[in-house]
């Protein structure tokens, strides 16, 4: 076997076997974060809200206009329950319609539990708008309708107009977030559109 | 407006965006829950597996009650007669039907000829009886009846069974399908008794191998001879003068009475005689419903007292049970005690009483103090016949096979339950002592299991839970049983505030102050100033 040629450093021992680096460890799937979940891993549940949260927050914010303590309970409600039923994964769907299809489920209970009274809450601020003076303020005008016109809108309606125009997720992950058949997403998705358009350009009229 | 610009419109609208703050008390809430143990979830299914097992144990019982009110609705209208008679030409008959305290009492009153019944189980309540001048019949099923000058001369049950019960004569006769009773004509010797009175002896018996009873003349109640053994009627009836009453071979299987002697039939010297007809193994009690129970309830007519068995339910069973006539004393069977039916699942009535059952079920062990009878084995004689040394069953139905007799038991007296601990509170006395004798994890399992409960003490032994548990740095669930006491505990709880000091120490522990920091601020108005005082330390 020929030895390797001496590095430049000048070094005499050549090492046999090279040193084990403290390595990253290879980061794992949503999937094998779920299945750790199954097996009673708190960690991987850590992980796994570390890495989703955010999108869960969104996703209960559109779907729900509520109290930041509120939103707090539902996001980690979604978690948890995504913890118990860690196990029932099949895998049909990403980990991330897994979480969506539970913070829907947990928003809907909520609502219907609830019964929400929405006169309490402030309005959004309008997201500031590039443009003209004039186009941001016909913009945070139609931003505020659209607002009041989803907090009026059925909650089906709004949970198929967040899902599919709001998250861009594929009408058939969405009508399997939501349990209900494509048809019926589309039909609900095409309602509340008609909805909100009437809102705001009604409102304009 | 294209649906474009109605997404990018949605997609402008604000989002919440949680600050590192927020997302860090609420991964550390979500963490700390998670690593509770589920019992919750679990605890959760099981109330809703419970309620929907008692749901759907309710509607079984809702639809079985109805498909049995449904059942005897079709079976026996309660505005319509209950009995279908069809009568000779020459009969002499009235059917009656007057309301009754408990239904309806329908009479068929024959005084001449011969009449035929089919009545169908009554309802609970109702009675149906067929009287003539000297007897009483009463069953469910097809029976014929021949009544001669009033007097009721021949019986023959086609299916179902009846009961027989003649003026005079205290002990009750049961007839079961196939079964002919008849009144016998006493012979021209006997005719010429100057005066049949309680000293007369029995009249010789037909079969010189048999001797005769020696109960004769003595039949005074508990020592008196099983039933079926013919009495002598009316007009003068003499006790125990037919105890040793011929009694019809078993080939003998004339349904008509035979030609009366003339001359013979004075009343006086009438007695009456058990005319067994052949007919197949009687099967065993309890076997099913009909002639094969009606079969296992006659293979006992040694029976000194009115099977209830017989009807068909508990409330007609009662019926049966009180005859005009008082019972005969029956050793161990206590005066006035409702007799539950004799033979188990004999009677839809034993299924209504339970606590009879339980006792028709006990293993049958000879003679019971204060609870009758019972046969040590299938088909023994019943105690208060053997007692008194009559003449046994197979004396009586030599061609049917001894079946199990079935036992007659009374209800026993059930003490009333005397338990007034709880399975809440013993868990957590049990839980309570474990805490002070410093058994930690032992108190945690016996608490939580009183917090399982309802009551009080169950949110008592919540709090004591998570006491133990943070004693035994089982900081997680003590949390979780903490927010768990917090949920329940009533707002005048004093342990509230306690409890709320406990928590925010717990889950500032391990770094959540903001989360903590609500609890404090909740202990703070606590009305006990420790509590509070305690509190606005910490938030200080």
């Amino acid at each position: 076997m020929a030895a390797k040629p001496t590095p430049a450093t000048g070094a005499d021992i050549i090492p046999l076997r090279r040193p084990q680096l403290a390595r990253p460890a290879p980061e794992l799937s949503d999937e094998a974060l779920l299945a750790s979940c199954g097996v009673g891993d708190p960690a991987a549940l850590g992980a796994l809200f570390d890495r989703h949260h955010e999108a869960v927050y969104r996703l209960i914010s559109r779907l729900l206009r509520a109290e930041p303590t509120e939103t707090d309970d539902l996001v980690q409600l979604t978690f948890l329950g995504a913890w118990q039923s860690a196990r029932g994964y099949k895998g049909k769907g990403s980990v991330k319609s897994f979480l969506f299809g539970i913070a829907a489920n947990t928003v809907r209970r909520h609502f219907r539990a609830t019964r929400r009274r929405l006169d309490a809450l402030a309005d959004p601020p309008p997201a500031p708008s590039p443009g003209t003076p004039e186009d941001a303020a016909v913009t945070a005008q139609h931003l505020r309708r659209l607002a009041a016109a989803l907090d009026e809108l059925p909650h089906d309606l709004r949970a198929a107009y967040v899902l599919c125009d709001l998250e861009d997720l594929p009408g058939a992950e969405a009508a399997r977030i939501l349990d209900v058949r494509e048809g019926t997403l589309w039909r609900r998705l095409h309602d509340a559109r008609r909805a909100l358009r009437e809102a705001i350009e009604g409102g304009s009229s | 407006m294209t649906d474009d610009t109605l997404r990018d419109l949605g997609k402008q609208l604000p989002t919440d965006r949680p600050d590192a703050a927020r997302t860090d008390k609420v991964r550390a809430s979500l963490l700390a829950a998670a690593a509770a143990p589920a019992a919750r979830p679990s605890r959760r299914w099981l109330l809703v597996g419970g309620g929907f097992a008692a749901g759907a144990l309710a509607a079984a019982a809702a639809v079985t009650l109805l498909v049995r009110s449904g059942d005897e609705s079709a079976v026996a209208p309660a505005h319509e007669a209950y009995a279908h008679v069809e009568s000779s030409s020459a009969a002499q008959l009235e059917h009656t039907m007057v309301p009754s305290a408990t239904g309806t009492d329908e009479v068929v009153r024959v005084k001449a000829g011969t009449v035929r019944l089919a009545v169908p189980p009554t309802r609970a309540g109702d009675r149906v009886r067929v009287a003539t001048g000297d007897a009483e019949l009463e069953g469910s099923g097809a029976y014929e009846v021949v009544v001669e000058a009033d007097r009721l001369a021949a019986v023959t049950v086609t299916s179902g069974t009846a009961t027989l019960r003649l003026a005079g004569q205290q002990q009750a006769v049961f007839l079961a399908a196939g079964q002919t009773w008849r009144a016998t004509v006493q012979t021209a010797e006997l005719a010429i008794a100057p005066d049949p009175t309680p000293s007369q002896p029995p009249p010789p018996s037909p079969d010189p191998s048999r001797p005769p009873n020696p109960n004769a003349g003595a039949d005074s109640g508990a020592e008196r001879a099983p039933s079926i053994q013919a009495t002598p009627r009316l007009p003068t009836p003499s006790p125990g003068v037919g105890s040793g009453a011929e009694r019809a071979p078993a080939s003998q299987t004339a349904t008509r009475p035979p030609p009366p002697t003339p001359g013979a039939d004075s009343g006086a010297e009438r007695a009456a005689s058990i005319q067994t007809t052949p007919r197949p193994p009687t099967p065993s009690p309890g076997v099913g419903p009909g002639a094969e129970r009606a079969a296992s309830i006659q293979t006992t007519p040694q029976a000194p007292t009115p099977n209830p068995g017989v009807g068909s339910g508990a409330e007609r069973a009662a019926s049966l049970q009180t005859p005009p006539r008082p019972p005969p004393p029956s050793p161990g069977v206590g005066p006035g005690a409702p007799r539950p039916p004799t033979t188990p699942g004999a009677d839809s009535g034993a299924e209504r009483t339970p606590s009879r059952i339980a006792d028709v079920d006990a293993p049958a062990s000879g003679t019971r103090p204060g609870n009758g009878a019972r046969p040590a084995v299938p088909g023994s004689r019943r105690t208060s016949a053997t007692a008194s040394g009559a003449p046994t069953e197979t004396e009586l139905t030599p061609d049917v096979p001894p079946a199990p007799a079935p036992a007659i038991s009374v209800a026993k007296p059930v003490a009333p339950a005397v338990d007034p601990v709880t399975e809440t509170e013993r868990h957590f006395r049990a839980g309570a002592a474990a805490l002070r004798a410093n058994r930690l994890a032992e108190a945690a399992a016996e608490l939580a299991a009183a917090a399982a409960g309802e009551g009080p003490l169950a949110v008592d032994g919540r709090y004591y839970q998570a006491v133990a548990l943070i004693r035994a740095k089982r900081g997680a669930e003590a949390e979780r049983a903490l927010v768990q006491f917090l949920d329940k505990a009533p707002a005048s709880s004093t342990r509230r505030g306690r409890a709320a000091v406990m928590l925010a120490k717990l889950i500032a522990d391990r770094g959540d102050a903001a989360g903590a920091r609500g609890w404090y601020e909740l202990a703070a108005k606590d009305p006990d100033p420790a509590v509070s005082a305690a509190a606005k330390a910490a938030l200080r």
